[in-house]
């Protein structure tokens, strides 16, 4: 089992889920979807008067880190039209969440994930959500309650260790990052071999 | 210096202090045989109170002064359990420092002993590294700095006169420039004026060193067996 903590509006998630799918199938093991909101991230605002050494680092580190993804992204062909500011997810682990319940978490999380990077599809609509979860044959997403529900998903997933995304919960320890795929096929093949860098 | 040009065709930024950069050396080292190259290793010394906060810890591992918040607790926290545990698979020990170093003069030894040749560069860096990490050198201390550059066939003697001058000169330009060209942690990669922050990106550094044949690969904290 993998645990696969991730929250749609977070670029990394949607560039970790191909790789995670692959591995999954690889090893004939199954992904426990943890969708995470992980807040709403405010618009990056110019700042005002002399930069600090603190805020230069932070923004030269943002800077560098939309510019690696945009380059992963460009050499794996993924779509990325639109950035995340503002943007509340909590609408949309819902729906990950009644699609869990449904079974169809793999296909609705792939289709929020990549849908909304592409900037063709608003989530934090529910009707949008709603009709996406319709045509996964996961109906009623209307009717959910999802407040309570998700506020305790999201602190048990808390609770074993998730402080960030993308992250996978395997075997007791937590790995923040895709890159760690090798180390968690090292450990699930049952950590034969040297193990990875 | 310009930080992001060299005659070689990969620049690789280091800082003695980062654990990250302890488990890139030595498959960044490798990628000099696998392809036959020679790379311009240079420092990045950290300023970590701009991003992490600070902290200070007893013998017995207890804060005794502290400037971070819980968010920068749990990444440090995390960081040193995420490299202990891919040190601990290299039989690498990384014991997690009582301060934040200034590493600065490390770093200038790093110039000075590349001015010496390969040999004594990695000499020094392997030393360096593994002796830091086990709490066993003092890098605030120009003597034994020296002793180390003497130890791996370099001149120690001569150092106190570089770092005195053009060493401190050196280092301290390139560090002013660092940020204006997009550089920020360690290790860096850059190859082409690309820019690759973490080990995470050897499968992409060693793919353009390659040639670019085939699909790109994705970051990945992956082994690469020697091809020589």
């Amino acid at each position: 089992m993998i645990g696969f903590a991730f929250d749609y509006t977070n670029v990394a998630s949607l560039l970790a889920f191909d790789p995670t799918c692959a591995l999954a199938d690889e090893l004939g093991v199954e992904i426990q979807w943890l969708p995470f909101p992980s807040g709403v991230r405010s618009p990056s605002k110019p700042l005002g008067g002399e930069e600090s050494v603190s805020e230069r680092h932070t923004r030269v580190r943002a800077e560098y880190f939309a510019r690696d993804t945009a380059r992963y992204a460009a050499w794996r062909g993924i779509e990325l039209n639109r950035d995340a500011d503002g943007v509340d997810s909590s609408l949309a682990c819902a729906g990950g969440l009644w699609a869990t319940r449904h079974g169809v978490a793999r296909d609705y999380n792939r289709h929020v994930l990549t849908e909304f990077w592409a900037g063709r599809l608003d989530i934090e609509d529910p009707e949008a959500l709603a009709a996406v979860l319709d045509r996964q044959d996961a109906p009623g997403f209307e009717s959910f309650d999802f407040v309570g529900p998700l506020a305790e998903h999201r602190a048990a997933v808390a609770a074993r260790g998730a402080f960030n995304v993308p992250a996978y919960l395997v075997e007791d320890e937590i790995f923040v990052g895709r890159a760690h795929l090798p180390m968690i096929r090292w450990i699930l093949q049952g950590r034969d071999g040297p193990g990875p860098l | 210096m310009h930080p992001l040009e060299s005659d070689k065709p990969l620049i690789v930024y280091m800082d003695i202090k980062s654990p990250y950069a302890y488990l890139a050396k030595d498959p960044t080292w490798q990628l000099e045989d696998d392809f036959g190259i020679a790379i311009d290793w240079r420092p990045l010394t950290l300023n970590i109170p701009s991003f992490l906060g600070s902290a200070k810890v007893n013998e017995t591992g207890k804060v005794v002064e502290e400037n971070r918040t819980p968010r920068q607790w749990q990444g440090v926290r995390y960081a040193y359990m995420d490299a202990k545990r891919y040190a601990r698979l290299k039989n690498i020990l990384i014991y997690g420092p009582r301060k934040i170093w200034d590493s600065s003069l490390a770093g200038i030894g790093m110039l000075w002993a590349k001015r010496a040749g390969r040999d004594v560069l990695k000499g020094y860096m392997d030393v360096v590294y593994e002796r830091f990490w086990r709490r066993e050198l003092d890098i605030e201390d120009e003597a034994t700095v020296a002793a180390l550059i003497a130890e791996s066939g370099g001149d120690g003697e001569g150092f106190s006169a570089y770092l005195a001058g053009e060493g401190r000169r050196e280092h301290d330009a390139l560090q002013a420039q660092l940020h204006g060209a997009g550089l920020f942690g360690v290790p860096t990669y850059v190859i082409d004026g690309e820019v690759f922050f973490g080990r995470e990106h050897l499968p992409g550094v060693r793919w353009m060193l390659g040639g670019r044949q085939g699909p790109a690969p994705d970051i990945a904290y992956d082994r690469f067996e020697p091809t020589s």
